[in-house]
């Protein structure tokens, strides 16, 4: 079989000079199942065309698109007053209970003498001020005396102490010596 | 709110004594609350020397004593070993102990101030726990002090 009309169709297809009805001759030459071995290298280019002109888009191809590039609709949304403060008093209620527990903390440690104890569970003996007074009195005058006594001591045993030392530089300690600042 | 209702609830060494032997009937028990206190302070003085008295006075806020008449060597330890385990919030001020009398003061401090002062005596077989509470310092402590020494004038 001569195919040399192919090859100048061919020839003519490379500088592109075809015309449309060469260039579908030259694809229904290819299409067929023989094809001599010196053109097979050029089938695939013209099957490609071929399958590639059978692929379309497809039917919801434009649907896709125009969702990816429309923008959505944003509603419009009447936001009241007070909705609109609502960040604003949250932010403000927020700092309140810093403060309150701040405060509440700071009262706890800086809570004076008069708190420290559970004064209400106090029960008075007396009801009388006065003799209350008597009994207040007797107290202190009990705990002056105690401090007097222990004053007294503390002076004395100082006094022994330091007989003891003088004594005992001089190298005669003897418990005498102690006894003897009585 | 835990720590407030802790502090509320602290006791002074007497309470916490008095808690211990509720059930003791050899026991003396006085107190004077804060009210009374006030009370006391607004009862007019009739001399110089209550007029001194009330001065020491105003710095207190309460005042408890217990006693007793009968085992003072017993209760006088059994308030020790209390002392003892509250050793952390009392610090011994002053202690002095002859043949005749046993005695301890102890105070409790807060940011410098004595809000306690607990004195433990036995004598005689007697046992004493006198405790105050208020607003104290060293000053009030020489002050009482002074409340017993005679002044030049009294002592003819």
């Amino acid at each position: 079989m001569d195919y040399k009309y192919i090859e100048q169709l061919l020839e003519r297809f490379w500088q592109c000079e075809t015309s449309l009805e060469e260039e579908q001759i030259l694809r229904a030459f290819f299409q067929q199942k023989e094809i001599p071995a010196h053109l097979l290298p050029y089938k695939d280019l013209f099957a490609y065309t071929r399958t590639a002109k059978e692929i379309k888009l497809g039917d919801d191809f434009d649907a896709k698109i125009t969702a990816r590039i429309e923008k959505p609709v944003v509603k419009a949304r009447r936001i009241s007053f007070a909705n609109r403060l609502a960040p604003l008093f949250k932010a403000v209620a927020v700092v309140a209970i810093i403060l309150s527990l701040g405060m509440a903390a700071q009262h706890s440690f800086n809570r004076g003498y008069d708190t420290d104890y559970n004064y209400d569970a106090y029960e008075d003996t007396y009801t009388d001020p006065q003799t209350a007074y008597g009994e207040i009195s007797d107290a202190l005058m009990t705990v002056s005396e105690s401090i007097n006594k222990y004053q007294e001591q503390y002076a004395h045993d100082s006094v022994t102490a330091t007989a003891v030392e003088v004594t005992a530089e001089k190298g005669t300690v003897t418990p005498d010596s102690i006894t003897t600042e009585e | 709110m835990i720590f407030t209702a802790g502090m509320a609830t602290a006791q002074d060494f007497v309470s916490k004594f008095m808690l211990e032997n509720k059930e003791d009937t050899l026991l003396h028990y006085i107190s004077i609350s804060p009210k009374m206190m006030e009370e006391v302070l607004k009862t007019d003085a009739e001399n110089e020397k209550q007029e001194e008295m009330r001065r020491i006075m105003a710095n207190l806020k309460s005042m408890q004593v217990v006693s007793s008449k009968a085992k003072g060597d017993f209760y006088f330890h059994k308030a020790e070993k209390m002392v003892e385990k509250n050793g952390n919030r009392f610090e011994p001020f002053l202690s002095f102990d002859d043949r005749q009398e046993n005695c301890r003061i102890m105070v409790h401090r807060k940011k410098g101030k004595i809000i306690e002062l607990v004195m433990l005596s036995y004598k005689d077989n007697r046992f004493q726990v006198i405790n105050f509470t208020g607003n104290m310092n060293d000053e009030f402590i020489d002050n009482l002090a002074k409340a017993m020494i005679p002044k030049k004038g009294d002592e003819n």
